[in-house]
């Protein structure tokens, strides 16, 4: 008797475990593909579809009756996602494509947005509790994996920005081959969204120290790298003064050697110029050291 | 053919001598921004440009005749010594590694945000070097090759240190020649060193912490009685003693001082006629100042002609006379400049 209570009782913790275990391993694997939604910049006006991946990763079949897929944050009013896209059962293993979709309205200000897009259960409170006073209730419980969504909000197009996995390396991630870290072509955009100017002499700069930084464990050619320098002196030309001038490249330097060993590389390669002369743009002919022209770009 | 063409190279080549020599009334000289520690290659084109800008903009010198260069001097392993001290700072007390640099660079002064960690780790890094012996040897080597290039084609050089650049300034001094010595000249600023090897001027600000820091170096001389936001950010060369209306001053002031100087006078060529034309044989002719003050006067030959040198810019009046014959003539003298007159002599006067 004894004993069949505690089988009895030892079947129904592991029932329990099981049970919750199940519900625990299926909520945590719902996995986001890729893990977060950062595209391009999308102008003010422009809408756009885009298409993530729901991956089962679970012990088993998720049922998604009471499912659905929920924007929040502030990205809410920019996105959303077609509910048909969900199908009734998601097996274990399979891939579902969802599809965003992103209006920016006509008015958006230059910005980035930010928000999440999770998968929620609704449970009907009504159908365990029965009508009370009409009112009809709905719990809602998240599954833990959620996608973060980061948009860029730019008449100017700009990679997405590369967060944390741009710090990973020297040179970081330059998606779109211009010659200048994502994320520093994005700051650049950000300190001056209104001078075309400014933003390519900033540019000019920039490409000139990720060269500087790539060649940077080569002595020779960090030499080379700054004779070669002239974004330097454009700048001052292009801010009109050069107090202004260096407080924005230093600012922006500080953004470059963002990482210890960006920070390091750098310090290295100084050591390198010990003894070298220099000079910079002949006096009033520093607008012929740009790289772009600078009559024609809009102030 | 190709005696021709060399004859034409040469032809071009001496055409542009005269073009421009024409062009610099003073001896050409190049001005040497040498930077400090606290620099990175950047700040110190900045630096340069900005001096540059100070000079050509005050002074109107023509910039081809004075060139501003920089003559680089990296800090060794104390960049690299302070970014490891950074990097282990930052993270200590969760700082971005970016805002030990925009102190450094000094984008902004240490007591914005409340940096002292900032200054505190600069001014130890800054103590444990031996300034007496901070000089790398094959960095000046390279700092006296730029020097005795500007020497060998005939310009005057003018060093301009600033901070541990006075140690290099002073030492590549001390390595030239006596003849060297006549035309390379020191302008030094917020020095950590005890003289001037030439004994020229020198600017430490009252304010500059840093400068401070060397117990044995030259005192403060001057100030420019503005707050000081922090002593990293006020022993800056660009940020503080060229954004200062005093030190900046006394920095390009020297410097202009130090230029050779162009010819102040000038010079009057002259030939003297008969009213008929003829050349005069005998005659004397006298420079007044336009007050009636007297200059000079000059015999002329059988030729006619006359000269004045060494006369000072001016609307001088020439006056010449022989026999009964005389005549008064007004001449433009400009600095650095020969004017040509011809004078008659026109009519019988009484002579003065």
């Amino acid at each position: 008797m004894v004993m069949n209570r505690k089988i009895a009782v030892g079947g129904l913790l592991v029932v329990l475990l099981i049970f919750t275990g199940a519900v625990y391993a299926s909520n945590a694997r719902m996995v986001w593909l890729p893990e977060r939604f950062a595209p391009d910049s999308l102008a003010p006006g422009e809408s756009k579809e885009f298409s993530v991946t729901l991956q089962n990763k679970g012990p088993s079949t998720l049922v998604t009756e009471h499912l659905r897929i929920s924007v929040s944050g502030d990205a809410a009013p920019l996105v959303s996602v077609d509910r048909r896209a969900l199908p009734r059962k998601i097996k274990r293993g399979e891939s579902v494509p969802i599809t965003l979709m992103v209006k920016v309205p006509e008015d958006a200000p230059m910005s980035v947005v930010r928000g999440e897009v999770s998968l929620v259960r609704y449970e009907d409170e009504d159908k365990e509790r029965g009508r009370e006073n009409g009112s009809h209730k709905k719990k809602k419980s998240f599954f833990r994996n959620v996608l973060p969504i980061e948009l860029t909000v730019s008449s100017i197009p700009l990679p997405p920005d590369p967060g944390e996995a741009g710090k990973r390396d020297l040179l970081g991630i330059d998606s779109n081959a211009n010659g200048v870290r994502d994320d520093i072509e994005r700051y650049i955009a950000f300190q001056f969204p209104d001078s075309e100017k400014r933003r390519a002499a900033l540019s000019q700069y920039a490409q000139e120290e990720q060269v500087f930084l790539r060649d940077a464990n080569d002595k020779e050619k960090t030499i080379a790298n700054a004779h070669a320098s002239k974004a330097q002196d454009c700048m001052y030309y292009v801010f009109g003064d050069i107090d202004v001038a260096e407080t924005v490249r230093k600012k922006m330097v500080s953004e470059i050697l963002n990482t210890p060993e960006r920070s390091r590389v750098y310090a290295k390669a100084d050591t390198f110029l010990g003894g070298q002369g220099f000079e910079g743009a002949p006096y009033g002919q520093e607008k012929t050291w740009c790289s772009f022209n600078v009559d024609v770009l809009a102030d | 053919m190709s005696i021709l063409r060399l004859l034409g190279i040469l032809v071009v080549f001496l055409v542009w001598s005269v073009h421009a020599c024409a062009q610099c009334p003073m001896q050409e000289a190049t001005v040497f921004y040498v930077n400090g520690v606290d620099a990175d290659i950047k700040s110190s084109e900045a630096s340069r440009s900005k001096l540059e800008k100070e000079l050509f903009v005050r002074f109107s010198l023509n910039p081809e005749c004075v060139l501003v260069k920089r003559a680089y001097n990296a800090s060794a392993t104390l960049l690299p010594d302070l970014v490891e001290a950074a990097v282990q700072k930052t993270q200590e007390i969760n700082t971005e590694l970016s805002t030990f640099w925009k102190l450094y660079l000094r984008a902004f002064s240490a007591s914005v945000g409340d940096a002292l960690w900032f200054t505190a780790m600069v001014r130890t890094a800054y103590l444990g070097i031996d300034v007496t012996q901070f000089v790398i040897q094959e960095q000046l080597g390279r700092h006296m090759e730029l020097y005795r290039s500007e020497l060998a084609a005939g310009r005057q050089v003018i060093l301009v240190p600033h901070s541990q650049g006075n140690l290099y300034a002073n030492a590549a001094w001390n390595e030239l020649t006596p003849d060297e010595r006549k035309r390379v000249h020191i302008v030094s600023v917020a020095t950590p060193s005890d003289m001037v090897a030439d004994g020229g001027p020198y600017t430490t600000l009252a304010e500059d912490g840093a400068a401070q820091w060397f117990p044995f170096a030259l005192p403060a001389n001057a100030a420019n009685g503005e707050p000081c936001p922090d002593p990293w950010y006020c022993h800056g060369f660009r940020e503080w003693y060229l954004f200062g209306s005093n030190s900046r001053d006394r920095i390009v002031d020297r410097i202009v001082e130090l230029l050779p100087q162009p010819s102040i006078t000038g010079s009057i060529q002259g030939t003297l006629h008969m009213p008929d034309g003829s050349s005069v044989n005998q005659a004397v002719v006298w420079l007044y100042d336009s007050y009636g003050d007297f200059l000079d006067r000059f015999v002329v030959g059988p030729s006619g002609s006359f000269f004045f040198e060494g006369v000072d810019p001016c609307d001088c009046v020439l006056y010449a006379a022989l026999g009964y014959w005389s005549t008064t003539h007004t001449v433009h003298v400009s600095a650095g400049q020969t004017t040509g007159v011809s004078v008659t002599l026109d009519h019988l006067a009484i002579p003065m």
